[in-house]
């Protein structure tokens, strides 16, 4: 159900990144850089597809990118669901996509 | 049928009101349901779908309460209609020592009236709901309690009853009842008089408005409820319909209540479910102000407190709406049903408070009957 | 609780423009944002722990946000970020959320420059990840310098979409098509901004036009999406042209493999807040529909509370610029701390500077006008609750049943609006669908009341708020 593909990257055209954190998505450590949106990392590891509905199971994934649809919802370790596009990474942050 | 003219005038588009028009219709009856805004206007949307046995008074209270589930059974199936209902059964946490004796009886008193409630300790209570907090005495359980869908059984009466022959006329406002010579005729709406010599007073908190002038005022007056919506969870985060002990205190021992503290002023007592979908849905405040629907600061964090402090593992999930309705209660918690004396031609379905989703099948069933004897 | 003589909501154009001119008559100034950067949806910008190699080379708006941001770094306004404004009460007090906890502010004055949100516009596929809205392809960009799909096709109505195509070209995406609903070829509005003296705009535009020329970029007006496809994720969409209504020209239609689709259909202002507050609104369909009322002095029907930029009608970066200025200097005065130096001169200024950039956001709205037969995309199973999965087919079964038409009863009977976005996302059609199937007017369509939470937050939230009082 990931949708692992050549899809999303990190573009170097005039930027320098932030320095890396770790952070973790259904497990995985991914690349992610402070400062970026947890929506931004995910994407780059090439995920689209940010959770399922339930129980039509439907995929969703980032639509209004500015924290208005709740479509881009993950699982944070220790906090309320989040919208991905506006919550920035944080070091050690564990994130969960698959559940409603 | 003459225009201006119904065997059956029912008064109001909430549950009960559908559930009458329904009853009456399978009797045979001519019914014209009278809706001053749409259906589920009122109190029928905004409540939560609760089904409790265990909250009832013992005697005609719980009485009406078992009928009603039984007939809840099958009424999915009978209206054609899915209205999600499920017997999940319920139970009551006790949060506190103080609480602990005054469930205890109450359970005692329960049994001895036919009712099946165990007391479970803690560690029993969170084999069945885990969500409840490790710091918490124990709970109550009772397997006939359930959950339905509250909207959806509004609309599952409506179709029926329109199915069976019922005219059901949305946006119509009942200003007066018409009466001649102490008997009702009919009553007078934004449009007109409408003639029956059986009127069905389902106004819920508008009753008493209604009949005031004619020397009948039942005692229903509007209490707001506070309620909170959380976000979709998992389906089996909670898996029972629950309340929490101190609904029990106020109830039978409101002495003991300290009314200084804020839970207590806005008698906010802790009903809980999940619904279909997954979101919770959390109650509720019990306040007198009048016909006001706002949504207090106080009242929805009053709500959310206790709420914490039963299940303190649902502090990250997101609260995404929050509502007010307003229950029609009467000092007794019994609803008003039956032909009025004083006003011969009308009968009164109303005053049900928080129970109206749990009663309104037999109160459909009851006034039908109540029609019958009287035409 | 903390009282602040001037908090302004968004720091977006209108926002900075009024923090800016208020700190500098000396006023205490509270800037609170939802997002970790300043800058709005206009001047978006990398997060603080990024380095522009050469920030000049990103563009004169993007190097206009910074100097603004730099502006307010460098006064005594206090920005709190990651902030979210979830509730109000009387007297112009606002409950913040914000680092996991809530707090209250009371303003003597308060600016609210929420902005505006896209217009959702639902057909069938919609919902499949790599179907975007315009704005979230650019954030994706332009914020987090992530490209956010290969192979691109770009629909909306007007000038938007051009700008992000061109960015995305620059981005090495490939852009496949750009669809443009309307029968104006980007021509006809350079024309008409030319004809009003807006220069600026005009050679922006022309140099989008350009990137997108010299890329071979099919550029097609009367075209719209009609499907997006794809079973995890968008692979496909198809297009088809339209009449002059936005209705299908059967037998048109294309199929385009893409894995993303940028939708730029407008947009709508924000009105959460200020219809919390109980301020008025007014329904201005060339504007973004409804709207908050504001006077000349941007002050809206609730005392003390002014709006600036497209929360009072969608009108762009340059009418926000001015609004912020006016509602500053107004609240200013309000406050008494009206120095008298130059400040007659400098409203008037404004006002002049306003009237000529709304010249330019009625063209831009009128040339935006949703036409009906986008409805018509819809079908029986087209989501139109987004949150809720809600059909079109199940809404439109609601609507009128038992003679309900309100949007309350709609939401009763089906759940659509009861999600975590409020409505957000299928309010604007719903309303729509309601005013069609009715045959009343759009403006008669009244929205369900509005109550807090504004967004939504975590019950420990709420929990703690109490506890901190």
């Amino acid at each position: 159900m990931e949708s692992r593909n050549q899809l999303p990257i990190r573009l170097d055209s005039n930027v320098e990144r932030g320095r890396p954190v770790q952070i973790a998505v259904d497990g995985e450590p991914i690349e992610a850089y402070e400062g970026e949106s947890l929506a931004a990392a995910i994407l780059a590891s090439g995920r689209r597809v940010f959770r399922h509905t339930h129980p039509e199971g439907q995929p969703r994934g980032i639509f209004c990118g500015m924290g208005v649809c709740y479509e881009c919802l993950v699982t944070v370790a220790g906090r309320e669901r989040v919208r991905a596009c506006i919550v920035p990474v944080e070091d050690g942050m564990r994130v969960t996509t698959m559940i409603e | 049928m003459a225009p201006g003219k119904a065997e059956v005038i029912v008064i109001g588009g909430g549950v009960i009101g559908t559930s009458v028009a329904y009853y009456a219709s399978r009797r045979g009856y001519k019914v014209t349901l009278l809706e001053k805004e749409h259906i589920s206007s009122g109190a029928s949307g905004a409540c939560g779908g609760t089904v409790f046995m265990q909250t009832k008074n013992l005697g005609r209270h719980l009485e009406l309460a078992l009928k009603s589930a039984a007939l809840y059974r099958n009424l999915a199936e009978e209206l054609d209609f899915d209205i999600e209902y499920s017997v999940c059964g319920g139970m009551i946490a006790i949060e506190n020592e103080q609480q602990a004796p005054i469930v205890q009886h109450t359970v005692e008193q329960q049994r001895l009236a036919g009712l099946a409630v165990d007391i479970l300790d803690i560690k029993e209570a969170r084999e069945l709901e885990p969500m409840l907090g490790e710091h918490l005495c124990g709970a109550t359980f009772c397997a006939a309690d359930a959950i339905v869908n509250p909207f959806r059984v509004n609309r599952a009466f409506c179709r029926a009853a329109g199915r069976l022959g019922a005219n059901l006329r949305i946006g119509v406002n009942v200003i007066d009842l018409v009466v001649e010579n102490g008997r009702v005729r009919g009553v007078l709406t934004g449009d007109g008089p409408i003639y029956s010599d059986c009127v069905v007073n389902a106004a819920a908190i508008w009753a008493p408005a209604l009949t005031k002038k004619y020397g009948y005022e039942p005692p229903i007056t509007p209490h707001r409820v506070q309620v909170l919506i959380t976000e979709r969870l998992l389906p089996g985060t909670l898996r029972h319909i629950l309340l929490c002990g101190c609904y029990l205190t106020a109830k039978h021992h409101p002495e003991l209540l300290d009314m200084k503290e804020r839970q207590h002023r806005l008698a906010a007592g802790l009903i809980l479910e999940q619904g279909t979908t997954g979101g919770l849905v959390i109650g509720s405040t019990r306040e007198l102000v009048g016909v006001d629907r706002t949504t207090t600061l106080d009242g929805i964090e009053v709500v959310a407190e206790h709420l914490y402090r039963v299940m303190p593992r649902l502090g990250p999930v997101n609260v995404i709406r929050a509502f007010a309705g307003l229950r029609p209660r009467t000092p007794n918690g019994m609803p008003i049903l039956g032909a009025v004396e004083s006003l011969p031609g009308l009968i009164m379905a109303a005053g049900h408070g928080g129970d109206g989703i749990s009663l309104a099948p037999i109160t459909g069933q009851l006034i039908a009957d109540c029609v019958a004897t009287m035409n | 609780m903390r009282e602040v003589e001037l908090v302004i909501v968004g720091g977006g154009p209108a926002g900075l423009s009024a923090a800016l001119e208020a700190s500098q008559a000396g006023t205490e100034v509270v800037l609170i944002d939802e997002y970790s950067t300043l800058g709005g949806q206009f001047y978006k910008q990398v997060p603080d722990s990024f380095r522009l190699k050469n920030p000049n080379a990103e563009g004169e708006q993007y190097v206009e946000g910074v100097g603004l941001i730099e502006r307010v770094k460098n006064s005594k306004i206090e920005f709190l970020p990651n902030t979210l404004v979830w509730s109000v009460f009387p007297d112009r007090t606002l409950g913040l959320y914000r680092e996991g906890r809530t707090e209250e502010v009371r303003a003597r004055k308060l600016i609210l420059a929420p902005g505006a949100q896209e217009v959702p516009v639902p057909f069938p596929g919609w919902t499949l990840p790599g179907v975007m809205m315009g704005g979230a392809a650019q954030s994706l960009l332009v914020r987090q310098r992530i490209l956010p799909g290969r192979r691109v096709v770009m629909a909306g109505v007007g000038p938007l979409q051009l700008k992000v195509a061109s960015q995305l070209l620059e981005a090495g995406a490939a852009v496949l098509e750009i669809l443009e609903a309307s029968n104006h070829p980007p021509v006809s509005m350079e024309n008409a901004l030319r004809s009003m003296g807006h220069w600026g705009k005009m050679r922006e535009g022309m140099r989008y036009w350009m990137t997108i020329k010299k890329a071979r970029i099919p550029f097609r007006h009367s075209h719209v999406p009609v499907r997006a496809l794809g079973k995890e994720q968008l692979e496909a969409v198809v297009v088809a042209q339209v009449d002059a209504e936005w209705r299908v020209v059967p037998g048109t239609e294309r199929t385009l493999e893409a894995d993303t689709l940028c939708l730029s259909y407008g947009f709508l202002p924000s009105l959460q807040l200020t219809r919390n507050f109980g301020c008025r609104l007014e329904f201005k369909p060339q504007a973004g529909g409804w709207v908050t009322w504001h006077d000349a002095d941007q002050q809206t029907s609730v005392e003390g509370v002014y709006v600036a930029g497209e929360v009072g009608g969608i009108g762009g970066a340059d009418v926000a610029i001015e609004e912020g200025l006016i509602a500053a200097l107004a609240a200013i005065r309000a406050l008494g701390k009206a120095g008298t130096n130059g400040n007659a001169k400098k409203e008037r200024e404004a006002r002049k500077r306003l009237a000529h950039a709304s010249k330019f956001a009625e063209v831009a709205g009128s040339m935006m006008h949703l036409k009906p037969g986008l409805l018509d995309l819809i079908t029986e199973d087209t989501i139109i609750c987004r949150c809720e999965s809600v059909s079109a087919g199940r809404i439109m079964d609601a609507i009128g049943a038992e003679n309900d038409f309100t949007l309350r009863g709609v939401k009763i009977q089906t759940r659509a609006g009861m999600g975590p976005c409020q409505g957000r996302m299928c309010g604007f059609v719903i309303s729509r669908l309601i005013a069609r199937k009715q045959g009343v007017p759009l403006d008669s369509i009244l929205m369900d009341t509005p109550r807090f939470p504004v967004k939504p937050i975590p019950l420990k939230a709420l929990v703690d708020y109490a506890e901190n009082k």
